[in-house]
């Protein structure tokens, strides 16, 4: 498989189907960002839709100083800044009011009972609000880290803030995820996967 | 050694370096709040992980847009009547496209194509095409060679008025030649001419594009028609047999999920 820098250096070439197996390559975890940093499905589509247009416009200015999809993480969370700033809002936790048994039986696995699906529904919802409630900074560097793999080095350079700062936030936000889970007495529900 | 919280978002995420690891292990010995932070945050992190996004339906596609016809007007400085005729070619241009007539500007003058990609003019005029077609594409270009010629006098007589001007208008027919002694035009008098040619051409091409658009248009509903009635007999036969097994199924797994509810 090539790779992403190989895939660019053809595409700053002006072949556009090895753009294309970038945005093939990297659509799903551009979403997957937009949407925990935004909370709402459609706009994070368009979000990671946009992050895409504006990464091909821009391919000449892409020197290759950090990773592509470092690239791509930046001009997405730019984005989300933007969507928060013109829509005023704080992130949302967005998630049906009902559970969907027929919905939920597709997703088991196998060694699953319904009754851990439910409960693994639930905490998704009770970990996506407490994810709501944090402090931008401190919401972003979690899912940069938990949901993305970036090194603490990787997130300090895509936020602009020195590695200490990067962790301190990741603590803090921790810190609160854990408490706020607790107090919605999710952690003594849940006996976790097995 | 104190309680360092930098250290232990390291350890938890394993970005530490071998000696900070063994410093912080041996800590972890001595100081029984931090081992019970770490056990706590490694939970955090577990349940953090089971907040997963709804799966979209993605499949982005970057597409190329169709390269735009080369736009040599850019090297020109227009004057507003110099941009009145321009605008008077470009509307000529358009409207004869809709009745399969194509006016392209080159370097060479005028390039007039009727028809399907059938030429107008003497090197081309042989190719077969349906008698009616032929005939109202034929009279068309005609037509407009008629006007182009007379947009070049009008050029002519402009580039006699304001000698050192760019020309935008390319020369259709370098043997339709200004007639000796023309008179000066003023600005106004442009202005009406111009309006008089896109009058008149505006007339003649209507009637055509009329009856091609309702002819189109005809086609598209008739097939459209067509499709929906396909769709609806599909979809009259196979709903019946699926509403019936989606709701025994969804009854029989809301009956064992009660059942599982019950037993707890």
């Amino acid at each position: 498989m090539m790779s992403d820098e190989d895939l660019v250096a053809r595409s700053m070439g002006g072949d556009l189907d090895s753009f294309n197996q970038l945005v093939l390559r990297w659509e799903r975890p551009i979403y997957a960002l937009a949407y925990r940093v935004i909370g709402r499905e459609e706009d994070a589509r368009d979000v990671a839709q946009e992050t895409f247009l504006r990464a091909f416009r821009a391919l000449g200015g892409f020197k290759g100083q950090a990773k592509f999809s470092s690239w791509l993480y930046r001009v997405t969370l730019n984005l989300c800044r933007d969507w928060i700033r013109r829509e005023r809002r704080t992130p949302v936790a967005q998630a049906p009011e009902g559970v969907d048994i027929i919905e939920l039986a597709g997703e088991a696995t196998p060694a699953e009972s319904i009754e851990d699906l439910v409960t693994r529904k639930e905490l998704g919802r009770a970990v996506a609000k407490a994810m709501a409630n944090l402090p931008d900074e401190q919401r972003t560097a979690i899912i940069l880290k938990e949901y993305h793999g970036l090194t603490f080095q990787e997130i300090a350079d895509l936020l602009d803030c020195p590695l200490s700062t990067v962790k301190t936030r990741l603590y803090q936000g921790l810190t609160v995820v854990r408490r706020q889970l607790q107090e919605a007495g999710v952690e003594s529900a849940f006996r976790g996967p097995q | 050694m104190i309680c360092d919280k930098e250290l232990l978002v390291g350890y938890l995420y394993d970005e530490l370096t071998r000696s900070e690891q063994n410093e912080f292990d041996r800590h972890l010995g001595q100081c029984r709040e931090c081992r019970a932070e770490v056990e706590e945050l490694r939970a955090t992190r577990t349940h953090l992980a089971l907040w997963r996004p709804p799966e979209p339906d993605l499949g982005f596609e970057i597409v190329r847009r169709p390269a735009a016809a080369a736009s040599p007007a850019s090297r020109w400085s227009i004057s507003p009547i110099w941009g009145l005729a321009a605008a008077a070619v470009l509307v000529l241009a358009a409207a004869s496209a809709i009745a399969n007539l194509e006016v392209r500007a080159g370097r060479d003058g005028f390039v007039v194509r009727t028809g399907w990609n059938r030429a107008v003019d003497s090197s081309a005029a042989g190719v077969a095409a349906p008698p009616s077609e032929s005939r109202s594409a034929d009279a068309g270009a005609a037509e407009l060679q008629t006007i182009l010629q007379r947009v070049t006098e009008l050029e002519l007589r402009l580039s006699r008025e304001r000698p050192g001007r760019d020309s935008l208008v390319a020369v259709a027919d370098t043997s339709a030649t200004q007639p000796a002694g023309a008179a000066k035009l003023t600005d106004a008098e442009i202005l009406k001419r111009v309006r008089e040619i896109v009058s008149e051409s505006e007339k003649r091409q209507q009637s055509v594009v009329a009856t091609r658009v309702v002819q189109a248009m005809r086609e598209l509903e008739a097939a459209y028609r067509t499709e929906l009635v396909r769709l609806q007999q599909g979809i009259n036969q196979n709903q019946g047999l699926r509403d019936a097994e989606v709701y025994r199924q969804r009854e029989m797994l809301n009956q064992v999920y009660r059942l599982v509810g019950q037993q707890r």
